[in-house]
C-alpha cells in the first residue's frame, strides 16, 4: 500500500463520517435551540462542514496527483516495512494486524475480566499474558513482575489514594 | 520586602508548618505525577481534614500543592508519555521525542528547571502587584476575549505534531467534535449521546488523553518491537547546559508572561496556559517543524507556562474572592471553613496569612528545583527496565489511571478504544495533539461564544470590534493562512525537485 492509497482511504472514511453526521446524527441527536446562548449544533455543524470540505479538496488533489503521477510531500515517520520518502508513492507498512490483535485482545479481555473476577486476579493474568505475547519468555521474572505490580498498585490505590480498584462482582 | 520576610518567618519558626509545607510539596508531586489522580483527587481528599489545622496552615497547604501538583506530571509525560494532567500533555510532545532520542535527563532537567524558574517569577509578581492585575485582567478580559484567544490557540496549535498542516486543522476539527459529546455548556441540555447514560457528562479527558498518548504509543513500540526495529530509550542523566537555556531565554520569559497571564483569567489556569505557551513557542521559532519531534523549546515553553499560572490564579482568588480553576474553588471552601471570605477584605484583616502563603508559594518553587534534580538522577533510571516489562506496566497504570478518575469500567473501554483510533491516525500523520487541543479548548471556547453572544445580544459587530478580540481573531486568520502559504510552498518545491 502506498501513502497515496492510504491518505485516499482516511479522506474517504472522513468524508463519510462527515455525511453520516450531516444526515444523521446531527439532524436527530441536536436538542432544539433554548433561545439562548448558542445554538447547541453550530460548533458541529461548523466542524463537519470544514471537514468535509477539507477532506474533499484533499481527495482530489491526491487524484490530481495520481494521474499526473506526481509525488506528494510528506514528513512523516518510518514505520515498520516503510522505507525512504517517495512522497505520496512512498510504500508504507502493513499493520501487523496479527501482532496487533495479540495485544489488543489482552487488553479487552481485561475489561470484561475486571468487572467479573475483579482487579487483582485480572491483572495479573493480563500482565502475565502480554509479557508473553511482547516476548518475555522467563516465567519466574514475569511471576514476580507481575505480582508485585499489582500489589503496589492496589496499596496505592486503596489505601494511598483512597480510590477503589473494581471488585470480583462473581462473588457478590 | 518586610511583610515576605515576616511571613517567611511565621512559616519556618513553625515546625506544624513546614510538616505540612513538606507533605503538601510531596503529596502534590505524587498526586500529579499518576494519570486520573490529579492534585485535584487529593485537594478533595484532605479538605475535610483542614477544619483541624489553622486557616493559615490551610491555605498554605492548597497552595503548595497547586504548584508541586502542576509540576508533578511532567516526568511521566516525558519518560513514558503519560501526562499526569492535562497541563502537562503538551510537555509529551516533545519531552517523549527526546526521551526516545536518548536525551531523557535533558528533557526532565528543562522541565524541572523551568517548572521552577517559571513558579518563582509567578509567586514575585504575585506578591508585587496582586491587586492591580486582577483589576485589570478581569475588566477587560471577558468571554469575548477569552473566546478570541481560544480560536487563536487553536489556528497555531493545528500545525504541531502532523505530517501535513491540512491534516494538523483536520486532527484539531475532529478534538473540537468530541468536545460537542455531553451536556451543552451553555443551556445543561443533552447532545450526541446516542442514548448512552454514561455519554451524558461528555467523553472525559483523563482517559482520552490517556488513550492518545500512552496506549497509543504502547501499541506503536510493541509492533516495532515485533518487527525488530524497536531501539530503547538510551538513559541519559545530562541536566541541558547554561548554553541551551540561554538558546531559550526569550522562550522563557515569553511563557512566564503567557502563563502568567492565562493563570489570572477565572476558569482558564494551568492547561490552557501549557498549551498556549507551547503554541507561542511554535508560533516563534525559526523552526516550527521541529516542534513534537523532540525540540527542548517545546518543553520549556509549556513547563515554564503553566508553572507560571499557579502563582497568577491565586490573585483573583486573593484580591477578588474569584477561584480561577478547580483547585482554587477548593480554597474557597476552606477560607469559608475557617469562617473567611477571600476577596479584598483578607488583605486588612488577614495580612499575616496572605503572605505566609506568598512566601509558601515562593519556597515551594524553589523546593521544585532541588527535588526535581533529585528526580532527573533517580527516575530517568525507570527507562532501564525492559520494555517486555514495562509496555504491559504501563497499560496497566493507565488502565487503573483510567478508572480512577470516575470509578466507571466504561472510561476504560474509552482509553482503550482511544488507543486504537490513535495508534491509526498516528501512522497516518494525523496529529494526536491537535485532536486533544481541540477536545480541551473545544469546550471553553463554545462557553465563552455562547456567553459573549449574550453579553453583545447576539450581534456579532461589538463583538468583533472589541480591541483584543479584533487583534487575536486577525492574529489567528494570519497564522492560518500563514501556515497555508507554507504548505502551498513545500508542495511546489517538492514538485519542483
Amino acid at each position: 500500500m502506498t501513502r497515496i492509497r492510504r491518505d485516499t482511504i482516511g479522506y474517504l472514511l472522513i468524508i463519510g463520517f462527515c455525511i453520516l453526521m450531516l444526515t444523521w446524527a446531527i439532524p436527530v441527536y441536536t436538542p432544539a435551540y433554548p433561545g439562548y446562548g448558542a445554538p447547541p449544533a453550530m460548533v458541529p455543524n461548523v466542524a463537519v462542514c470544514v471537514m468535509l470540505f477539507m477532506a474533499c479538496i484533499s481527495l482530489v488533489r491526491v487524484v490530481l496527483a495520481v494521474s499526473m503521477n506526481k509525488p506528494i510531500p510528506v514528513a512523516e515517520t518510518n514505520f515498520p516495512g516503510e522505507q525512504g520518502d517517495g512522497g505520496g508513492f512512498t510504500q508504507v507498512g502493513r499493520v501487523n494486524l496479527k501482532h496487533l490483535c495479540s495485544i489488543m485482545i489482552p487488553c479487552v479481555l481485561l475489561l470484561v475480566a475486571i468487572d467479573l473476577i475483579g482487579y487483582e486476579l485480572a491483572s495479573f493474568a493480563f500482565l502475565m499474558i502480554l509479557q508473553y505475547v511482547i516476548g518475555s519468555r522467563k516465567w519466574i521474572q514475569s511471576v514476580v513482575v507481575s505480582v508485585v505490580l499489582v500489589v503496589v498498585l492496589y496499596v496505592t490505590m486503596r489505601y494511598g489514594f483512597g480510590v477503589p480498584v473494581p471488585g470480583p462482582q462473581i462473588f457478590q | 520586602m518586610e511583610q515576605f520576610l515576616a511571613g517567611a518567618v511565621t512559616l519556618v519558626s513553625n515546625p506544624t508548618s513546614i510538616m505540612i509545607f513538606i507533605a503538601g510539596l510531596f503529596g502534590g508531586m505524587l498526586f500529579g505525577a499518576i494519570p486520573g489522580i490529579s492534585m485535584l483527587t487529593l485537594g478533595a481528599i484532605i479538605l475535610p481534614f483542614t477544619g483541624n489545622m489553622t486557616a493559615t496552615d490551610a491555605i498554605m497547604l492548597y497552595s503548595v500543592i497547586y504548584c508541586s501538583g502542576v509540576f508533578g506530571g511532567a516526568i511521566t509525560a516525558i519518560l513514558f508519555n503519560i501526562p499526569g494532567a492535562p497541563e502537562n500533555a503538551p510537555t509529551a510532545f516533545d519531552g517523549y521525542p527526546m526521551t526516545k532520542q536518548g536525551m531523557a535527563g535533558k528533557a526532565v532537567g528543562a522541565a524541572v528547571l523551568c517548572s521552577s524558574f517559571g513558579g518563582t517569577c509567578s509567586a514575585i509578581l504575585m506578591m508585587s502587584a496582586t491587586a492591580l492585575i486582577a483589576d485589570w485582567a478581569i475588566s477587560s478580559f471577558g468571554p469575548p476575549e477569552i473566546f478570541a484567544l481560544v480560536v487563536f490557540g487553536i489556528a497555531v496549535a493545528s500545525s504541531v505534531g502532523a505530517a501535513t498542516v491540512w491534516k494538523g486543522w483536520l486532527s484539531v476539527l475532529l478534538g473540537l467534535l468530541i468536545a460537542t459529546v455531553g451536556l451543552d455548556p451553555v443551556a445543561g441540555i443533552e447532545r450526541y449521546n446516542f442514548g448512552f447514560v454514561y455519554l451524558l457528562a461528555g467523553i472525559h479527558f483523563i482517559p482520552t488523553i490517556l488513550g492518545f498518548f500512552a496506549v497509543s504509543e504502547v501499541f506503536i513500540q510493541t509492533e516495532k518491537s515485533a518487527a525488530g526495529t524497536y531501539q530503547a530509550p538510551k538513559v541519559n542523566l545530562d541536566f541541558p547546559s547554561f548554553i541551551d537555556f540561554w538558546r531559550l531565554k526569550f522562550a522563557v520569559l515569553r511563557s512566564v508572561v503567557i502563563g502568567f497571564f492565562c493563570g489570572i483569567l477565572p476558569g482558564i489556569g494551568a492547561t490552557l496556559a501549557a498549551f498556549m505557551g507551547y503554541n507561542e513557542a511554535v508560533r516563534w521559532s525559526k523552526h516550527p517543524e521541529k516542534f513534537g519531534k523532540g525540540e527542548l523549546e517545546g518543553v520549556v515553553s509549556s513547563e515554564t507556562a503553566n508553572n507560571a499560572a499557579t502563582g497568577a490564579a491565586m490573585i483573583p482568588l486573593l484580591a477578588l474572592g474569584l477561584p480561577g480553576g478547580a483547585l482554587t474553588a477548593m480554597m474557597i471552601g476552606v477560607f469559608q471553613m475557617h469562617d473567611m471570605e477571600p476577596g479584598p477584605l483578607v488583605f486588612v484583616n488577614s495580612s499575616e496569612l496572605v503572605w505566609v502563603v506568598f512566601a509558601a508559594m515562593f519556597f515551594a518553587n524553589i523546593s521544585i528545583f532541588f527535588l526535581g534534580w533529585l528526580q532527573t538522577k533517580t527516575v530517568v533510571h525507570l527507562l532501564r527496565i525492559p520494555f517486555h516489562f514495562l509496555a504491559p506496566a504501563i497499560l496497566l497504570i493507565a488502565t487503573v489511571g483510567a478508572y480512577a478518575v470516575r470509578g466507571l469500567v466504561m472510561d476504560v473501554f474509552v482509553m482503550f478504544a482511544a488507543g486504537i483510533v490513535a495508534f491509526y491516525l498516528r501512522r497516518s500523520g494525523y496529529s494526536v495533539a491537535g485532536i486533544i487541543l481541540g477536545l480541551i479548548l473545544g469546550k471553553i471556547g463554545e462557553q465563552n461564544f455562547a456567553q459573549a453572544m449574550q453579553m453583545m445580544s447576539y450581534d456579532m459587530v461589538p463583538f468583533v470590534s472589541r480591541p483584543i478580540v479584533a487583534v487575536l481573531l486577525i492574529a489567528a486568520g494570519l497564522t492560518l493562512f500563514g501556515n497555508l502559504v507554507k504548505e502551498v510552498r513545500q508542495i511546489k518545491r517538492s514538485s519542483a525537485a
